[in-house]
């Protein structure tokens, strides 16, 4: 009986509406709650907040304190397994074809892996963003486009000799100037955002919006291999300027002679220098020449050589990642012919720090064993493991266990605890080497940024 | 001929009326993915007729030729079904006029069709996507109703929005 009153109630409400339609002059009145629905498919922010400005109708609906929120559960509904996505870059324009299995974070033990799914990769995650926007700008031909760092929700991109910063949350994509060339090839680079505020935090259409800054950092090699080269080689992308400027360094640190992991979390810029033995730590947002935007921590005791030739070996064994918004540092070697040593820091507190302090503020968090042989046999693998076919792309970003690993040319996720892993994608490329890939978990933030 | 109709004989058959009198004979499989139906036939189990007079001839028929496309492939659940249903929802979307597009719209919300109405509006957001507000408009012809300078500060308040 209830029940029954309950749903003439119900028509009682959708006549009542069809009765106000019928006050409207269009016949194609979409009531308030499916205009909702609709603007909430709309592929990103950007193209939600330009409806705002059709009519005043629309724009009550992205108004709404709750429109973007529902915006952003909608695009998580739409990937209900995946808590994150993996976005597959590179260091060079070398392009990787990646078929990512359905991430079902179900845990397995080790064979046998399942077949592949589905085929994305960096470009492929977020097509609305690069179809439309990507292959329009610039030559429609295939060079390829790398995804070369990300923090938060933005990716720092390189097409051609053109650098981007996007978003393809909100659909927005900045085209860089040209940066200034300051040495050799690119020895790290990446993007921060300015550490979150209230400000950020804002409604959609109404309010006045305060654009988050942002800065893209290039290192470059020097020009000459030099181990003391005091040329800094650095350049800062600067979003309010919207220029390139030169980094004036502590004199401490010297350029880079490896590719360095460099990473931003909390509006600050993590990178490792292996010459130095130290994880050296930038804050963009801070005036040119403040001493206190760097800080420098020294390493953990990790077996690096003092042989320079040497180095480059151990180098490609390290990883710089980040582990809730905290840097977190890896490194693979061989313990004995069948297992392979893992251990992983983090570093717990980056504030009064003397870099010289002793412990190192990297504290070891994880130390394991990998049973290569079973690992290589899962992967199908040729029967000779060679370190160089193993290696930690990136660390779960939530996940204090799990982190990434790669097997020749197949990505799992591992957890330290249980030792099970389940592979997650496929890596494919020309030259049969994937030491230069690099991952990124992308995780979906509450609200975007926006820049 | 026989051994077909005691096959139907095991579904249910409902009568659906529309606005303009026009009947449709539906299974019961059929007509309850539209969650409206699905609660009058839990609740008024004996009535085979059931009128719905917010709906017209036309547009209850396509929704219902929907239904019954999604019943039939839901029975099996393989994952290539999945597919099927897929390529099939797109044909379906694919040419409908604007004025369909709104009906059928209507319709699905009014009968709850909740995977219908999402297929539905997915459509109408792809017919905004990529478009500059004044195309927008044009596509739905809506009037600007904003006072003069409203619609400036609009985009100058968001004005990464419209790069």
């Amino acid at each position: 009986m209830l029940e029954r009153a309950l749903r003439v109630r119900r028509k009682k409400g959708k006549s009542e509406r069809r009765r106000s339609l019928e006050r409207c002059t269009s016949s194609r009145y979409i009531p308030d709650d499916l205009l909702h629905e609709i603007m909430i498919r709309l592929p990103n922010l950007a193209s939600a907040v330009r409806c705002s400005s059709v009519c005043k109708r629309w724009r009550s609906i992205t108004s709404r304190s709750d429109f973007t929120a529902t915006f952003m559960d909608h695009i998580h509904r739409s990937e209900p397994k995946r808590s994150l996505r993996l976005l597959f870059g590179g260091i060079a324009d070398k392009e990787f074809s990646i078929r990512v299995v359905d991430n079902g974070m179900m845990m397995q033990s080790l064979s046998p892996p399942p077949p592949p799914v589905a085929a994305a990769s960096a470009v492929d995650s977020f097509p609305c963003l690069f179809k439309n926007n990507l292959s329009m700008t610039g030559d429609s031909s295939s060079s390829s486009t790398t995804l070369l760092g990300m923090c938060e929700d933005l990716l720092l991109i390189k097409k051609s000799k053109t650098y981007y910063v996007c978003n393809p949350l909100t659909g927005q994509l900045s085209m860089l100037p040209d940066p200034p060339t300051l040495g050799g090839g690119l020895a790290g680079c990446g993007v921060a955002v300015e550490a979150a505020t209230n400000n950020n935090k804002q409604l959609v259409g109404s309010g006045s919006s305060s654009n988050t800054r942002f800065r893209v950092m290039l290192m470059f090699f020097p020009l000459y291999r030099s181990r003391n080269q005091m040329a800094s080689g650095r350049t800062l992308f600067c979003s309010e300027t919207w220029q390139w400027t030169k980094v004036i360094t502590n004199p401490a640190i010297y350029s880079s002679i490896y590719y360095e992991d460099l990473v931003a979390s909390n509006g600050l810029f993590y990178w490792l220098h292996v010459g130095a033995k130290l994880l050296i730590s930038y804050d963009p947002f801070k005036d040119f020449g403040d001493v206190k935007a760097w800080k420098s921590f020294r390493l953990p005791h990790i077996f690096l050589p003092d042989d320079f030739d040497l180095l480059q070996y151990y180098t490609s064994h390290l990883r710089l990642g980040l582990f809730q918004g905290r840097p977190r540092l890896s490194q693979l070697f061989w313990d004995d012919p069948q297992y392979l040593s893992l251990k992983v820091w983090d570093l717990m507190d980056n504030n009064n720090i003397d870099a010289n302090a002793e412990p190192s503020p990297l504290t070891l968090v994880h130390q394991t064993l990998i049973d290569a042989a079973a690992a290589t046999a899962a992967a199908a693998a040729a029967a000779s493991v060679s370190l160089m076919s193993v290696s930690v792309p990136a660390f779960h970003p939530i996940h204090h266990n799990q982190i990434f690993m790669r097997f020749d040319s197949y990505l799992y996720q591992y957890d330290l605890d249980t030792k099970k892993q389940v592979m997650v994608a496929e890596i494919e490329n020309n030259s049969g080497r994937w030491d230069d890939l690099r991952v990124f978990p992308f995780v979906y933030p509450a609200s975007p940024t926006i820049i | 001929m026989s051994s077909s109709s005691t096959t139907t004989t095991t579904t249910r058959l409902l009568m659906l009326k529309a606005s303009d009198g026009v009947t449709f004979e539906v299974e019961e499989a059929v007509a309850t993915k539209l969650g409206a139906i699905n609660n009058m036939v839990e609740e008024e189990g004996s009535e085979d007729l059931i009128c719905l007079p917010n709906v017209n001839g036309k547009f209850l028929g396509m929704v219902l030729e929907w239904c019954k496309k999604h019943a039939n492939n839901n029975t099996n659940s393989d994952k290539g079904n999945d597919e099927v249903n897929k390529w099939w929802d797109k044909e379906f979307v694919m040419d409908l006029d604007q004025n369909t597009l709104y009906h059928l719209l209507m319709a699905a919300d009014y009968l709850s069709g909740t995977e219908l109405v999402d297929l539905l509006t997915e459509k109408v957001a792809s017919m905004i996507r990529g478009k500059k507000v004044e195309e927008i408009r044009e596509t739905f012809k809506i009037k600007s109703d904003f006072l003069p300078g409203q619609e400036e500060e609009i985009r100058k308040k968001n004005s990464w929005a419209f790069e």
